[in-house]
């Protein structure tokens, strides 16, 4: 076991609060937005990250320290939520990666292999996104990025939101996800492909309407 | 000796992520780079990759309503310490 981790078991086990109510506040984020790729709303995924606070609190004494406590807590998330999901009929099990979408970047995008000048080159190439940087950031931005996520079969939902928003290590989430490190490449990848592709028609949409009122 | 088979966009635009995540193996790595520095359209899809994930990471966190976090330690409190 880490030291970090015993020592923080230590500290739950003594009935810290602060410690307890720091790793709430440190893992909720994370809880939360995994709890609402598998189960319909929010509020359900708020009950399903309560449960499995409940469950770590019951289980902090027979936890054996055999994974990190982070993964330990995600295993019992990702329990909780499997059982929920099932009852919602909304869950796939996650691994089923079989969670073959189509081709996330359009193939017309491309030139045929058999082009004669330009095999397998862009045929409608990406437009520079002539907007400040700031815009990235903007509340509108944020929506499209979240729908995005939304649409997203729930595996790829999982691992973009546990990588690229939560910030996780590659390992960390394959390690609580139980899937390889290839697995988890591919996942991510169509997750970014597609959110870009949503921002892409953003910046499209939102350029059309300037050109049009200038 | 054999020459390698030059690496287009279309192929180019799947090893985006193994690239941001140094999982290339060194010729690969470097014919990913020899590519991007002569075309502009996969510079431009690289930018927009590393945007999206810079985006990515700004979103607000979630958070769970304070009542929810207070029932949640007064649990802790009654199970970790009980009277």
């Amino acid at each position: 076991m880490r030291t970090s981790d015993s020592e923080l078991l230590a500290a739950l086990r003594r009935g810290d609060e602060l410690a307890f109510s720091r790793l709430i506040d440190d893992l909720n984020p994370s809880l939360l937005r995994v709890a609402m790729a598998h189960v319909s709303s929010r509020a359900v995924a708020e009950e399903v990250v309560q449960e499995t606070w409940l469950g770590v609190i019951r289980g902090l004494d027979r936890f054996e320290g055999r994974s990190s406590l982070k993964t330990w807590i995600f295993r019992i998330l990702t329990n909780t939520a499997t059982t929920r999901g099932a009852r919602e009929r909304r869950i796939v099990p996650f691994s089923s990666l079989a969670d073959d979408d189509g081709e996330p970047l359009d193939p017309d995008r491309f030139f045929p292999s058999d082009h004669e000048r330009y095999p397998d080159h862009w045929a409608l190439g990406p437009t520079p996104w002539e907007t400040p940087e700031d815009d990235l950031l903007s509340a509108e931005t944020h929506e499209v990025i979240l729908s995005a996520i939304d649409e997203l079969p729930p595996a790829q939902r999982t691992v973009i939101t546990l990588r690229d928003v939560e910030g996780w290590p590659a390992a960390e989430v394959c390690d609580a996800l139980e899937i390889s490190e290839g697995n988890q490449r591919v996942l991510l990848h169509r997750a970014r492909t597609r959110v870009r592709a949503a921002l892409e028609s953003y910046h499209d949409a939102v350029e059309q309407t300037v050109a049009h009122t200038a | 000796m054999l020459k390698q088979p030059e690496l287009q966009c279309k192929a180019l635009v799947q090893l985006v992520t193994e690239y941001l995540d140094d999982a290339l193996a060194p010729h690969e790595r470097a014919a990913f780079e020899r590519h991007v520095g002569e075309c502009e359209d996969c510079g431009v899809y690289l930018d927009q990759m590393r945007a999206t994930i810079a985006a990515l990471g700004e979103l607000p966190p979630e958070r769970l309503t304070g009542s929810a976090r207070e029932r949640l330690l007064t649990t802790f409190r009654s199970w970790v310490a009980p009277v």
